[in-house]
């Protein structure tokens, strides 16, 4: 299949401005930093790392080529588990918590046999994106649940942590066929492949982060609950 | 161009949707379950109302059946017995038993008038509480006076008659317990409100101090309860202020339809 060449730049410019958007959401989290509650904080942590990794895969691009994946095996598995601890602190009932504190654990020990057994240190961890890809759409229809159980927010599209979720099931449901399929896609040396599935990733992306910057934008409007403080 | 990239290219926007999906699933379900319980709360709102209604009507049948009995049963019985006594033609010997029974009799008939105050339903509100404040001896330790501001009308008569009980109930506390020099008690009559100040000079007492059981001899301001379940059947708002030793104030205000000037009352009251 053909793709126009206008295309495959305006794919270009799509994927640098979705790297350059991650400045809003972080923009406003420091802004906004004394009314953020301790989810929101973390998910600062979240971005900030986001950002760190993506500068260190890139010197080790430059000094050890073919290395970089293991840093991104890291970073999986570091944002999978900060995730894990932004829904802990915001799912309210016991026994979701309790399960979450052993799906976080099952989630790193599988993390590791894939970065080591399954797939090896130098190619994408599929695996466990796929995992942590149901992982937390999981954990954010569990508080879509909890939303509709305790119906104490009335307007649910101001509510800082239903706009985090939203943009997890989004980006999540949006890359993980493109991370069940990675390995075998990047195995080919076709540009326009490969600028397709950055662009697709980028694009998603975008939506998170504009997500998580409305988040931050109402962040004082997040209610306390027995679980946040 | 990779095989695997066309599928995964078609499949990625249909997951997206799927997604968009849930999350207007969510969105909408969650107004939906805000509305059902915001309904619910107005069935349960409006049920308490008319179970407090009733519960006034029931206490205010009550009085009427117990005025009428004290009126015709009770205080005929006690002309009666005047009738015969004066009968006897022996006035040294039924001097004092007459002057009892005139006592009696006119006990009876203020309790009955107390229970179904006649001038409120001959004459109406503003009669009415000219005549409550005229009940109160002009010479008594407490003095009492009830000022009406505005334009003073009729209004439907049960809410007259919930009004009347109000003030009436504010100077029977105020008297009973407030050990006050003066009770001053202010009705303005506006446009589509009516508003009730109560203010006295006594010995107030603890807000805070509703919820515990009252020490001997204390005032606890339980008072206000009735009060609030008066006021909550016209809807209106009841505020208070008051501390041990520095006197009482209570502000009340309904939203009241005023009956046309034309327009007169039913004399006989649904209560």
């Amino acid at each position: 299949m053909h793709i126009p060449s206008w295309l495959l730049t305006f794919c270009e410019y799509l994927e640098q401005m979705a790297s350059l958007v991650v400045l809003v959401p972080l923009g406003l989290a420091f802004w906004r930093w004394p009314h953020l509650p301790p989810p929101l904080r973390l998910l600062t942590g979240s971005l900030l790392f986001t950002e760190l990794v993506l500068l260190a895969s890139g010197l080790v691009e430059l000094y050890r080529p073919g290395w970089s994946y293991a840093v991104w095996h890291v970073f999986t598995l570091v944002q999978t588990l900060l995730f894990c601890r932004i829904y802990y602190l915001t799912l309210v009932s016991p026994v979701v918590r309790r399960l979450l504190r052993l799906a976080a654990l099952g989630f790193t020990v599988f993390a590791f046999c894939d970065s080591l057994y399954l797939e090896g240190f130098q190619q994408v961890n599929a695996y466990t994106h796929v995992a942590q890809s149901a992982l937390l759409i999981g954990l954010a229809l569990l508080y879509f649940e909890q939303l509709l159980n305790e119906l104490h927010i009335i307007r649910l599209e101001q509510d800082p942590l239903f706009l985090v979720s939203t943009a997890i099931v989004l980006y999540f449901s949006g890359t993980v066929l493109l991370y069940v399929f990675v390995n075998k896609l990047s195995a080919t040396t076709d540009h326009a492949s490969h600028q397709m599935i950055y662009t697709l990733n980028a694009m998603v992306n975008l939506i998170q982060y504009m997500l998580f910057a409305l988040a931050f934008w109402y962040a004082d409007q997040l209610l306390p609950s027995p679980a946040r403080s | 161009m990779n095989n695997w990239l066309l599928p995964v290219m078609l499949a990625t926007p249909v997951l997206l949707l799927l997604a968009l999906g849930i999350v207007g699933f969510v969105l909408r379900y969650q107004r939906r379950l805000l509305r059902q319980q915001e309904q619910l709360r107005q069935v349960r709102d409006a049920s308490q109302q008319q179970a407090l209604e009733a519960a006034l009507l029931a206490q205010e049948e009550e009085r009427r059946r117990i005025a009428a009995d004290l009126h015709d049963g009770v205080g005929t019985t006690l002309a009666i017995a005047k009738l015969h006594l004066s009968a006897l033609g022996q006035p040294n010997l039924t001097e004092e038993a007459t002057a009892l029974l005139d006592q009696a009799i006119g006990e009876v008939r203020r309790i009955s008038r107390n229970l179904l105050p006649a001038a409120l339903q001959k004459f109406g509100l503003p009669f009415a509480l000219d005549a409550l404040a005229r009940t109160v001896p002009a010479d008594g330790p407490t003095h009492v006076t009830i000022e009406q501001r505005g334009q003073p009308r009729r209004l439907d008569p049960k809410r007259e008659l919930i009004v009347f009980r109000v003030v009436q109930e504010l100077l029977g506390n105020g008297l009973r317990h407030a050990h006050a020099e003066t009770i001053e008690v202010s009705v303005d009559f506006g446009p589509d409100y009516l508003s009730l100040q109560y203010r006295d000079n006594g010995v107030g007492f603890d807000p805070a101090a509703g919820d515990l059981p009252p020490a001997p001899g204390a005032r606890s301001g339980l008072g206000l309860t009735n009060l609030r379940s008066r006021v909550a059947v016209l809807q209106g708002t009841l505020r208070h202020d008051s501390a041990p030793g520095a006197g009482s104030k209570v502000w009340i205000s309904f939203p009241i339809p005023y009956l046309p000037v034309d327009q007169k009352p039913a004399l006989t009251t649904s209560i």
